[in-house]
């Protein structure tokens, strides 16, 4: 993809994902109804919930680049592998500190050990957290290959903090989303989507920003080489 | 303020915070890759040996001649 069409791409999309997340906190605040039985501490779920599902995408996103990596050895996907797993990791923080917000407002605590939702979702971000202890231990095309290695191990964990909460017999935490569908009135439902199209819209725009960025990087990297050529080649060096 | 709606300020205060970190760590990196540019393109200018290389230290070939056939 050309420069010019990427950056065209990625005013596009954070424009609307800016418009989308302004709608989103719009209707969450204003016109969604309160929940009878939470009260208004259940605004909290409508970005707690879609930053978590966009999450499990980004590390989704990151096994299967890692798998096309692997297969084409193509830097890229692992460009998208890895920056995907930066930014999972980043809305999974978000997740777990609102999580324990509304933890304490309802539950009135911050944590409870024996939740596998909470717990097995700890396990995900410490897994992930690794994902760049290993990076940072090798280079080159090594690096590449372990990391797309790790990022398909690594998603293995993701069903598991999903299912574990509907599998566990005793959890606290609540599940919104059943085999009959969602667990809530379309009028919250509605603003629910919004939030995730916004969260989703997020994900891609900082996705796109840190590739056009990694990839102005690399060409500075290459220029800076030709000009220190070009510096000790001079006539007066 | 409610004690309930002091927690969802909180929670919504923490996702806008990691925002705008998020935010101001990519404009960071910006203006690093700005400085680098501005600096090799000081470089650049002063080891130009004459007016027949471009940016890039590549030697700008000559202007193509076009004959009226």
């Amino acid at each position: 993809m050309t420069d010019s069409r990427s950056g065209r791409l990625l005013v596009v999309t954070g424009t609307a994902t800016a418009a989308l997340t302004a709608l989103a906190v719009f209707g969450v605040f204003f016109v969604a109804p309160e929940d009878a039985d939470q009260g208004i501490i259940q605004k909290i779920f409508y970005f707690h919930v879609a930053i978590a599902i966009a999450s499990l995408v980004a590390f989704a996103v990151a096994c299967i680049s890692g798998v096309l990596y692997l297969r084409t050895r193509r830097e890229r996907h692992d460009e998208v592998s890895s920056i995907s797993i930066g930014i999972g990791l980043l809305f999974s923080g978000l997740v777990l500190v609102t999580g324990t917000i509304w933890a304490k407002a309802s539950w009135g605590t911050w944590w409870v050990w024996g939740d596998p939702r909470l717990v097995t979702f700890l396990i995900v971000i410490l897994l992930y957290a690794a994902y760049f202890v290993l990076r940072s231990r090798a280079e080159g095309e090594r690096q590449r290959r372990y990391s797309a290695i790790y990022a398909i191990a690594a998603f293995a964990s993701v069903p598991l903090s999903f299912y574990s909460v509907r599998i566990a017999q005793s959890f606290v935490h609540p599940v919104v989303f059943t085999q009959s569908g969602a667990n809530m009135p379309d009028s919250m439902l509605v603003w629910f989507v919004v939030s995730q199209i916004a969260a989703f819209g997020l994900y891609l725009t900082m996705l796109q920003l840190e590739l056009v960025q990694r990839r102005t990087e690399k060409r500075l990297r290459t220029l800076k080489t030709r000009v220190e050529r070009l510096v000790a080649e001079s006539p007066g060096a | 303020m409610s004690s309930g709606s002091q927690f969802v300020v909180a929670a919504y205060a923490v996702i806008l915070f990691a925002l705008v970190m998020y935010m101001v760590i990519v404009a960071m990196k910006s203006a690093r890759i700005g400085r680098e540019v501005e600096l090799l393109t000081r470089i650049i200018e002063r080891n130009r040996p004459d007016d027949t290389a471009d940016a890039d230290g590549q030697d700008v070939p000559p202007p193509v001649k076009v004959v009226d056939e």
